[in-house]
């Protein structure tokens, strides 16, 4: 691999902005930078793109799966650079295109003061890879190669034959604040993600009941968040234990009411996590009628004890679309660890699957103690370490 | 903190641990070199191979290291198979690594023959001998049950097997029983003989293979040709000194009747407060498998960690896993799995340790069930 090799960025959405558009392209810079902050390469911040330059070929792969962690960029390409003389630009696309098969040139000049325009490169170009390689042949429409040259400002030309795709969305940190309901299953985290995509600062809260619920469960949930940091820099984890509220709900109420409870005064404690910690909403990873849990009416009766908003970002996606995401984002091995999570600890062999608000109330009026048990759920928090360490 | 897990671990002994510090500090050099220095280690190898056979009932040259039991057991399956086309017999109660061995075999086209296991535990004899035909390649029976702890009769089963079918060769995963049964594998009469060192205060990483003289098998691991070209890669000398030094401290502590009655005054409390005790016959007195009714082994054990005790529900290996193959296929219950606590005692466990913690064990569960929940 030659020193010439670049790494052009190119960013999705962000075109789309008006006067605030440096705000959202200040953040994705930082956010590049963060992220290749350990690697020795230079970055340029051109208008409309960005290029990664002066690294050492071996590491190519590595920044290009850093780069595919970052919201806010659309692709990449893997490009060779040269100056602005034609001579040069031949060379190169001669050394980069196959002796045969069909192919088509695709120039795209930034710098209008090239004395070529963007036809003429083509044209030119696309002849002498005809005159050098006899084998090739031209075809327009669906050719076998396509070399892509493109003409930038400050004497860069860069020529590339492939884009991959990145995560795109909106820059990490544009967004708010969001707190993310943590379970360690499948969904959770996805849910985290697809927030994230579209600029969010992810906190995450995870709910155990210890010693219902083994170590290893709450380690899951740590697990998983080290995943999802690889997306969320800086996500902050906290945990907090439901043990002494499912215990009192167990005395107290109807056996099938239990879920309803439990995800009652889980909303009423993460809204008071989210507010306490600056996050603006609760996002979850509910689908529509998934679990007993998740239908209208039970999202209804959880939903009426919070204020803030909740985002369910899976709501309308069916189970394998939502691990088809966390295969990609790679939280799904750690997810299928089938240990116990709090939701299926004192399971009812029948639980509520549309329970009603008056109902359920009835239920809560029997717990006497109920803003005493989450006073102390969220006195006894624990903010678990994200950063592994050797 | 009282361990009661050792089914899953040990504590590495002192011993152990000095004579594999000795190896890295002093004698770290590549015993497959010809200089004076490194002959001395491979010397070092070699004698600590000689004293575990001797332990063992065993011929020096017919025990192989290898990094565990599990690449041992995959290594007989994956080689030590001379008739491709025979059928293969295993028990319900193999540990995963035989039973995934086995499964990969299947997929391949292979008949797998499963004999079941009776209501304690054991393997079914006389459907081993229903399933064993002059076509089965290999049988393979667990030696001590790593769930139950109950013993299977290898020797007798290995008889009669010759009998049936001369040609049929005869594996046994010891990984609960190796040392601990004080059994001769010449004694016992089989081929293949997998344990793993971690069990009897070793360190992890290091197992051996036992293959009876004369039987060539096809090396697992292919390259420098060590261990007689049977399993290549240098060999862990550190922790092959630390293997002997354990099987030597394991012997001197190791009192095989003060464990087998340790285990029953263990089993008798247990049934005394309405436990079931599961594979009450021939066990190994290393092991119980106690089912306590209404108390959820998981939440039993985070209970009793809490009050200072560890103890294993299940085997560590399935830990990750849903339910339990091998009590399931003795026909218990998902819900008295679900209450299985296993107890695993270790040859220097004192008496006094392992009966207050069975106190503290049921303890939790009383807790448990006081909260109705389990």
């Amino acid at each position: 691999m030659s020193d010439n090799n670049v790494i052009l960025i190119r960013f999705g959405e962000l075109y789309l902005k008006g006067k605030n558009k440096n705000y959202f392209e200040n953040m994705l810079k930082d956010n590049i930078r963060k992220k290749l902050k350990d690697i020795d390469c230079k970055l340029y911040f051109g208008r409309g793109r960005y290029v990664v330059k002066e690294y050492s070929a071996e590491l190519e792969t590595v920044i290009i799966e850093k780069l595919q962690q970052v919201f806010g960029i659309h692709s990449v390409s893997v490009a060779r650079r040269c100056g602005y003389d034609f001579g040069e630009i031949t060379a190169l696309a001669v050394e980069m295109s196959p002796n045969n098969g069909t192919f088509r040139v695709s120039a795209h000049r930034s710098y209008k003061k090239y004395p070529m325009d963007s036809m003429q490169i083509n044209r030119a170009l696309g002849e002498k890879l005809l005159e050098l390689k006899p084998k090739l042949s031209v075809d327009l429409h669906a050719p076998d190669y396509i070399l892509h040259v493109d003409v930038r400002e400050d004497g860069d030309v860069y020529l590339y034959d492939s884009t991959l795709r990145c995560a795109g969305g909106m820059p990490y940190g544009t967004s708010s604040n969001g707190l993310l309901l943590l379970s360690g299953g499948i969904d959770s985290p996805v849910a985290g993600y697809m927030l994230a995509k579209r600029g969010m600062s992810i906190t995450a809260l995870h709910f155990h009941s210890y010693p219902y619920t083994s170590e290893a469960a709450k380690d899951k949930a740590i697990q998983l968040a080290r995943i999802l940091e690889n997306y969320c820099p800086n996500i902050r984890l906290m945990c907090v234990s439901l043990t002494e509220i499912q215990e009192t709900i167990h005395k107290k109420c109807k056996p099938n009411y239990m879920i309803t409870l439990v995800r009652r005064f889980m909303m009423r404690i993460a809204e008071r996590v989210a507010r306490n910690n600056g996050c603006g909403c609760i996002i979850n990873g509910e689908s529509l009628g998934q679990v007993a849990s998740q239908t209208l009416e039970s999202i209804t009766v959880t939903n009426a004890v919070v204020s803030m908003p909740v985002f369910r970002p899976l709501i309308g996606m069916d189970k394998d679309e939502i691990i088809t995401i966390a295969e990609k984002i790679g939280t799904f091995k750690t997810s299928i660890e089938p240990y116990e999570d709090c939701c299926t600890v004192f399971l009812p062999e029948f639980p509520l699957i549309k329970p009603t608000l008056e109902k359920v109330e009835e239920q809560e009026s029997f717990i006497k103690n109920y803003a005493d048990l989450i006073d102390k759920a969220i006195e006894n928090i624990e903010t678990v370490s994200i950063s592994q360490t050797v | 903190m009282i361990y009661l897990d050792n089914a899953a671990t040990t504590r590495v002994f002192d011993s152990a641990v000095i004579a594999a510090e000795k190896a890295m500090r002093d004698e770290f050099y590549n015993p497959n070199t010809t200089y004076k220095s490194g002959v001395k280690v491979r010397d070092s190898i070699e004698n600590s191979r000689k004293y575990i056979a001797e332990k063992i009932g065993a011929y020096s040259d017919e025990l192989v290291f290898t990094s565990c039991a599990t690449e041992s057991n995959n290594w007989v399956f994956n080689c030590g198979i001379k008739n491709k086309k025979g059928n293969i017999v295993i028990s319900a109660g193999e540990h995963s690594s035989v039973y995934e061995s086995a499964m990969q075999l299947k997929s391949r086209g292979c008949d797998i023959r499963i004999a079941p296991l009776d209501k304690n535990g054991g393997i079914d004899e006389t459907r081993i001998y229903d399933l064993v035909d002059d076509n089965t390649a290999l049988l393979s029976v667990i030696h001590v049950s790593n769930e139950t702890g109950v013993i299977n009769p290898i020797k007798r089963i290995a008889e009669n097997i010759r009998k049936l079918s001369p040609k049929t060769l005869i594996h046994s995963d010891g990984v609960q029983g190796f040392i601990k049964t004080g059994d001769s594998l010449h004694n016992l009469g089989i081929d293949y003989y997998s344990a793993s060192a971690h069990k009897i205060g070793a360190p992890k990483g290091i197992g051996l293979l036992y293959i009876k003289r004369g039987l060539g098998i096809a090396p697992y691991i292919c390259g420098g040709g060590q261990e007689r070209g049977l399993r290549s890669g240098t060999q862990n000398t550190p922790y092959i000194a630390a293997f002997a030094a354990a099987v030597e401290q394991f012997d001197k502590l190791a009192d095989g009747n003060r464990m087998h009655n340790l285990r029953n005054d263990i089993c008798d409390y247990f049934v005394s407060n309405g436990c079931k005790i599961i594979g009450d016959t021939n066990n190994s007195g290393y092991i119980i498998c106690v089912c306590i009714p209404n108390a959820k082994a998981e939440i039993v054990q985070n209970l009793a960690h809490d009050s200072g005790v560890i103890v294993g529900k299940g085997a560590a290996c399935s830990g990750s896993k849903r339910g339990n193959r091998v009590l399931s296929a003795i026909g218990l219950s998902d819900k008295e799995i679900e209450c299985c606590v296993r107890i695993s005692l270790f040859a220097d466990t004192e008496r006094d340790d392992a009966m207050n913690a069975v106190k503290i064990i049921l303890d939790s569960a009383n807790k448990i069930r006081s909260n109705h929940v389990g």
